[in-house]
């Protein structure tokens, strides 16, 4: 007499306890977010048609933590000249005249306690579709990736997967290794 | 559920299992020695006694049923090794199989550190595997509406002791089944309680 | 089974000086006396009792609310004292567990009488007891809502399991075996009383009870078994009584700090549980048997062997802080100097002297038996104890904190009103969780007290062939 197949109770019970087993193991994360934005941005035709890099307006993403979002003026460089009828673009000359940034929406976001560096990646020579996907196939810009710490341990396991100065620099040994807690908890 | 037990079935099962002939007849009493006594004559006299209910347990009645030790203990120690060496082998195995992460500068194989939930582990598997065995093994689970639970007096689980006698026996001789009882001065004979 | 081993029957015997059942019980008394307060309308003093207990439980469920929405700013915590109330209140619950799982398993291991009386509502005591230790780890995180990270079960973290070498982690493992144990041990013992409950009721209850009492019918098989079950599970939560505070106490001795860094902590945690647990024990039974008129079956008897306990658990105590200020003399270690000197004469002194007053002084009145006997005695110095059992725990966590190696980072811990107003819902929480059990639960077990008198009339008949 099987404990599961026994009583319609038991055998509840059985269900549910499995239930539980493998629903842990989907955890949610914001995997496709895609919010709306205040001005309608293309990254197709930007990054893509028109094959501006990356770092022409994400100029952060080298130097700093953070990639950046452009300034209003990065904009205009171009669209004083381009398009500058088109009510979009007129949103954000609007704002450079004002002097008022963007309220652009945040699409990516880490955890409270993880530390994510765009330099390091930048000079690891990872390109910015590695973890944000083909930006220049998007029309408004989705999260992509998980951006799960066992996300991020996929590469962080295999060294990064990549032989580059900044990892050889790093001294060898325990505490110093890409899986360390303190590599992205500091 | 069929019980592998000498003597019989037991009474706390569906009674689709039992045999249409069979007929349980409960002797009631009200005392826990005269129960005792009840049985011990019943036996004497070739009766088949399947089962006592009481309202508490009275010690010694399960070797006068000539009821084999439980091997529950079995289940407890059984479970609380296999309890144990998963839980010692998963801590193992993440610290320094999956993820051998350093920590404060202690060794991935830390043993002591890993005693404390080897032990707890132990201990909660040796528990559950010996509450859900006895659950299993009895066929104690919540009844639905409906259900009815095999009680042979409305009383054994207050002041009242249930002999439950099987007329199975071919030496069964109803006249003398009657004299026993007038002997044993019983408080009172449900005849046929279980007629299939 | 034997039940005769002489010793131990004899100092049962001995220890029992009043009689632990009263008047003539027969069976059938027994089942209508425990059943009573089941089966009657509850009364005035229970409604007054469950209705604070109520509000005090809402008081604290809104301030956890509003704690989990605001944060734990709401508290009076500091970057130097990290650990306040919350932890304070979490040893403080656990530790009152305690006594109920020694009551039932180690004095059933011992074949101590006395203790199936008072097996049951201890144990009861323990589980809400549990309950509200375990919220206060889960609001001091901060992020309740992650808690389940506490657990190893396969996740989108890398699958980051745990640090199965950390004290925190153990205490996970430590409260959730102990609270999962003891609901298993009560729910086991329950099961023939809520058949004895479900025999005597009609309508809806006996569906309730039908359900609940998983079809009992009190066949000799299933008793064979279950007695050999109890018995397993006595022997299993036996280690645990002497693990789960011994665990608790790790968190502090494994860390660095003065007066927490010490190798007494284990057993003198485990001391102090049972002596704050059967002092809440006795208050609780005081209560029940005058509310729910039980003075026959929970005896001055039972209240003198308590009292007996709480006298040495509460004078090995005092050996332990002896103990521990000789030590931290006697090691010659300036911070664990300082940290004693500044329990005892430092901005918390007024704490530790009520704690060595509540917990080493009071006890010794055990020594009269008259005040063994006297139900006001015995009252007021159970509660006084929990006091002190409290200021203890509080005594260790605030002082040590507040002033460890660095004077520049001292600091003061006072508890904000959210603190204090949590503290009063875990009181409200676990008076409710009781106060719905006596009315719900057979407070005594009808079995085994029926068991009892079994063994009494066949042993006075045994006498009377001799």
């Amino acid at each position: 007499m099987s404990l599961l197949t026994s009583h319609p109770i038991r055998r509840g019970l059985g269900l549910v306890g499995l239930a539980l087993l493998c629903g842990t193991a989907c955890e949610p994360n914001n995997q496709g977010y895609a919010p709306e934005q205040p001005v309608v941005y293309s990254h197709a035709v930007h990054a893509g048609t028109m094959q501006i890099p990356c770092q022409y307006c994400h100029f952060g993403a080298s130097e700093s933590r953070y990639a950046g979002v452009p300034p209003a003026s990065i904009c205009m460089n171009c669209h004083a000249q381009v398009l500058p009828e088109h009510p979009e673009v007129q949103k954000v000359a609007a704002a450079l005249a004002e002097n008022r940034p963007i309220e652009w929406v945040r699409v990516h976001r880490l955890p409270d306690h993880a530390t994510f560096d765009h330099s390091i990646h930048v000079a690891a020579d990872l390109t910015c579709q590695t973890c944000h996907g083909p930006v220049e196939t998007m029309g408004r810009v989705e999260q992509w990736a998980p951006l799960t710490m066992g996300w991020c341990l996929d590469c962080h396991r295999q060294g990064g997967g990549i032989e580059t100065a900044s990892v050889a620099a790093r001294p060898a040994g325990r505490g110093n290794e890409l899986t360390d807690c303190s590599s992205c908890h500091h | 559920m069929l019980t592998t037990e000498p003597g019989g079935v037991t009474t706390a099962t569906a009674p689709r299992e039992w045999s249409p002939t069979r007929r349980i007849h409960a002797l009631i009493f009200s005392d826990p020695e005269r129960t005792v006594q009840a049985v011990r004559l019943l036996k004497s006299r070739n009766f088949i006694v399947v089962d006592v209910h009481t309202p508490f347990p009275i010690h010694g009645l399960e070797e006068e049923l000539g009821l084999r030790p439980t091997r529950l203990g079995v289940v407890t120690l059984v479970a609380g090794i296999v309890g144990g060496l998963i839980a010692l082998w998963f801590q193992i195995w993440v610290h320094t199989v999956d993820w051998p992460i350093d920590i404060g500068g202690k060794d991935d194989l830390a043993l002591p550190g890993l005693v404390p939930v080897t032990f707890e582990m132990i201990v909660l598997a040796a528990a559950l595997a010996t509450v859900f065995g006895l659950l299993w093994r009895r066929g104690l689970y919540p009844r639905l509406e409906g259900e009815r639970v095999a009680l042979p007096h409305s009383r054994v689980t207050d002041d009242r002791f249930a002999v439950l006698v099987d007329e199975r026996n071919a030496r069964f001789d109803p006249r003398r089944f009657v004299e026993t009882c007038r002997e044993l001065e019983v408080e009172e004979v449900i005849e046929g309680w279980k007629v299939q | 089974m034997a039940v005769t081993e002489v010793p131990w029957e004899q100092r049962t015997e001995a220890a029992a000086e009043e009689p632990l059942l009263t008047g003539t019980p027969t069976f059938t008394s027994i089942t209508r006396d425990i059943s009573a307060p089941l089966e009657r309308r509850a009364s005035l003093a229970w409604w007054v009792a469950f209705l604070v207990a109520l509000s005090m439980l809402g008081l604290g469920f809104w301030l956890v609310v509003d704690t989990i929405r605001t944060g734990i700013g709401l508290w009076g915590l500091n970057r130097t004292v990290g650990w306040g109330f919350a932890i304070t209140n979490f040893v403080f619950w656990v530790g009152i567990g305690h006594a109920g799982t020694a009551i039932s398993a180690i004095l059933l291991l011992l074949r101590q009488r006395f203790r199936t009386s008072i097996a049951r509502a201890a144990e009861a005591m323990t589980i809400f007891a549990v309950m509200c230790a375990g919220i206060f780890p889960l609001i001091h995180m901060g992020r309740p809502w992650l808690a389940m990270w506490v657990f190893p079960y396969p996740n989108s973290r890398g699958a980051l399991w745990l640090n199965f070498r950390s004290p925190l982690l153990w205490d996970v493992f430590a409260i959730g075996t102990y609270f999962t144990v003891s609901l298993l041990f009560w729910y086991v013992g329950l099961v023939p009383d809520l058949a004895t409950v479900r025999d005597r009721a009609s309508g809806i209850r006996k569906r309730i009870y039908g359900w609940l009492s998983l079809g009992w019918n009190g066949s000799t098989r299933t008793w064979q078994r279950y007695e050999k079950a109890c018995l397993l599970l006595a022997g299993l939560a036996t280690p645990l009584v002497v693990s789960v505070h011994t665990v608790v106490s790790f968190d502090f001795a494994t860390s660095v700090i003065p007066g927490w860094h010490t190798t007494i902590f284990p057993p003198y945690f485990v001391v102090g549980a049972l002596f704050s647990g059967f002092a809440m024990v006795m208050t609780l039974l005081i209560i029940t048997r005058r509310v729910l008129h039980l003075e026959a079956f929970i005896t001055v008897g039972h209240l003198q062997a308590m009292a007996k306990i709480i006298l040495a658990t509460g004078s090995l105590v005092g050996v332990a802080y002896g103990t521990e200020l000789f030590m931290a003399w006697y090691s010659g270690n300036p911070y664990e100097r300082f940290t004693f000197f500044n329990r005892a004469f430092g901005p918390y002194a007024w704490a530790y002297w009520l704690m060595v007053f509540c917990n080493v002084i009071v006890p010794q009145i055990f020594w009269s038996a008259r005040a063994r006997r006297s139900i006001a005695v015995l009252f007021t110095a159970s509660i006084l104890v929990n006091v002190g059992m409290w200021f203890e725990r509080f005594n260790i966590v605030a002082t040590s904190l507040a002033r460890d190696f660095l004077p520049s980072s001292w600091s003061h811990y006072t508890p904000s009103w959210v603190e204090v107003g949590i503290l009063l819902g875990s009181f409200g929480l676990f008076f409710t969780c009781y106060l719905l059990f006596v009315r719900f639960a057979p407070v005594i077990s009808y079995h085994e007290v029926k068991h009892t008198l079994a063994e009494q009339q066949s042993g006075d008949s045994e006498h009377a062939h001799d």
